[in-house]
């Protein structure tokens, strides 16, 4: 969908700690709220990308938990050139390797929809939990994935660009 | 239109996710509806898939519709639940299949296909895509 003109700027930064405290679905209850205040601005389509990163990181988060006094911080910022969800969690280096990997892996495949499909009859297979998020987000919603550690915080960054692809 | 069976996801005490087997005239339809987000789905569905099981074998299904018009979101901790579903009804059934989907949504353009085990060549035989515009 083609929109005349600069799009409008909307950023959304969220904190929660410590997550020991968190009683509920909060990735339901963000991957619905947030895109629901990105439908005021932007098509569906967009809104539906929205919500698929912000619900497959924070669910990746809550899966993940290794400090229940820490905190989670979700950034997510759209404008005419980018869709951007940022989220950052304790971790320890274990757990970002394994991201890493797995980002590293998108990276260099070039048909992940392939890879998707392998990943997920394998976890199938094997009754395993989780691990499909990342892939999902490339494969299906086409963003591109970065991840960073800092002082034993893993980020992970998905970002869509709306420009060439709206 | 008979029911033949359905299964439910409660969330939070409200009915989040639908889906419901229903034969007519020796057609098959299966509805997905609602929303995919809790964390294990399969825990809800056991009973669903238990029927699928033991129900379809004993119809006469010259055709199947899949709509997932009506599913408005799934997370990936719904994929296992969803293929399940889907290979039974593929294993219990004979004839076309006729896929419902929404023509501007990614997860039913995009990963749907896989879940339904398109590289498959009998699958992919039966398979037909009817895609709808959300309205």
């Amino acid at each position: 969908m083609n929109r005349p003109g600069p799009a409008t700027r909307v950023g959304v930064s969220l904190r929660v700690a410590p997550l020991g405290d968190i009683r509920g679905n909060l990735a339901t209850l963000l991957g619905e709220s947030l895109p629901a205040l990105l439908g005021m601005f932007y098509p569906p389509f967009i809104v539906k990308k929205a919500n698929v990163a912000v619900t497959e990181l924070i669910q990746n988060v809550i899966e993940n938990i290794v400090d229940p006094t820490s905190e989670l911080l979700l950034e997510l910022a759209v404008d005419g050139d980018v869709l951007d969800v940022q989220v950052r969690n304790k971790a320890t280096p274990g757990q970002y390797e394994a991201v890493r990997a797995r980002v590293d892996e998108l990276a260099q495949t070039d048909d992940p929809k392939r890879l998707f499909g392998q990943t997920l009859r394998a976890r199938r297979a094997d009754q395993l939990k989780g691990g499909l998020g990342l892939l999902r987000l490339v494969s299906e919603n086409r963003f591109r994935l970065a991840v960073r550690y800092e002082q034993e915080h893993l980020t992970v960054h998905a970002a869509f660009a709306l420009r060439g692809n709206t | 239109m008979n029911i033949l069976t359905y299964g439910e996801i409660m969330d939070g005490g409200a009915s989040v996710f639908h889906c419901v087997a229903r034969e007519d005239a020796s057609s098959l339809f299966v509805t997905f509806s609602g929303v995919v987000r809790v964390d294990n789905p399969a825990r809800h569905l056991g009973d669903l898939l238990t029927d699928l099981r033991h129900i379809l074998p004993g119809h006469k299904l010259d055709k199947t519709t899949l709509d997932f018009t009506e599913l408005e979101f799934c997370n990936s901790n719904g994929f296992y639940i969803i293929m399940d579903i889907i290979e039974i009804v593929y294993a219990t059934t004979t004839g076309p299949v006729l896929v419902r989907r929404l023509e501007e949504d990614d997860w039913q353009q995009e990963t749907l296909p896989i879940l339904l085990n398109l590289d498959e060549p009998a699958i992919a035989a039966r398979t037909e895509f009817e895609n709808v515009l959300e309205v």
